[in-house]
């Protein structure tokens, strides 16, 4: 199996890294693939991009204009966001970054929310992909690394590993 | 009674030159991670190192799972800010030792 993964702009990644650590290629945001910060940028439409952020009803409007993916920063699932992503096939993506830049409580309540929001989307057939978004190497994982943060928030074997290949080839290759 | 054990082998974002102190500090920040049962559960040790910034730990079969998030999920050893990649697991130490020789790297044992 043929594992991919994405990190931020500012987290440079060598070939030999990313073989290393287990994919086939590691993309960077912002140059193989455009990441919006909803939080910040206004913009309205989103071809084959990634929406990124807290406020859910411009995540809902990217996803009806042709997001390839969104990922929600605070992992508070929202009915009609994850309705609009099941009709458009919108990818919801995970960064595990959160999880590993948080400490104590606050990872336990992001790790206890992502579990619902992976619930739901499960029972809604919308695709799961799991991606570090690591903004240093400080934050970045290998597969297995991947695979178990999946498998803790309450994915089976076989869906981590293809939501780490699969996924995430649809995801990130053009 | 034997318990079945798995390998795997760990590279660590930093360079580390003083081994004694990093593994027992290691094992503390598992425990933080993993809390005392969990601890039990996992039964790490570090079997050996590889150049400066390659390690084979040990954990029990039923715990490695637990150990990968572990070491995911700790950031800090000592004072120092580290990242930990498990680049591969293995059921001998065989396997993990030829791979760390193909990255150029020969082990140390502890």
């Amino acid at each position: 199996m043929k594992y991919y993964d994405l990190v931020a702009n500012s987290c440079e990644v060598s070939g030999d890294m990313a073989k290393r650590l287990g994919f086939e290629k590691i993309f960077r945001a912002g140059i193989d693939i455009k990441l919006i910060d909803v939080d910040i940028e206004k913009g309205t439409s989103c071809d084959d991009c990634i929406a990124y952020g807290a406020n859910k009803k411009r995540l809902a409007t990217l996803a009806s204009s042709g997001a390839r993916g969104i990922a929600i920063k605070d992992m508070r699932g929202d009915g009609r966001l994850l309705d609009i992503m099941s009709e458009n096939d919108c990818i919801l993506c995970v960064p595990t970054n959160i999880f590993t830049s948080s400490t104590g409580i606050e990872r336990s309540k992001l790790i206890y929310r992502a579990e619902i929001l992976l619930n739901v989307a499960r029972k809604k057939h919308i695709k799961v992909s799991f991606i570090s978004v690591a903004e240093s190497k400080l934050h970045m994982c290998s597969y297995m690394q991947l695979i178990e943060i999946a498998k803790l928030i309450g994915a089976n074997e076989q869906f981590a590993r293809s939501s780490i290949s699969t996924v995430n080839k649809e995801l990130l290759v053009k | 009674m034997r318990t079945k054990q798995r390998y795997l082998l760990v590279e660590t974002s930093n360079e580390v030159h003083e081994i004694h102190a990093f593994t027992e500090q290691l094992y503390k920040g598992i425990i933080e991670i993993s809390g005392q049962l969990g601890y039990h559960k996992i039964n790490p040790k570090v079997i050996e190192f590889a150049g400066n910034n390659l390690f084979i730990i040990k954990a029990s079969l039923s715990g490695v799972g637990e150990l990968i998030r572990a070491l995911t999920f700790l950031k800090k050893v000592g004072n120092s800010e580290v990242a930990f990649f498990t680049l591969r697991s293995s059921g001998t130490l065989r396997a993990l030792r030829e791979h760390a020789s193909l990255l150029g790297k020969i082990t140390v044992r502890l």
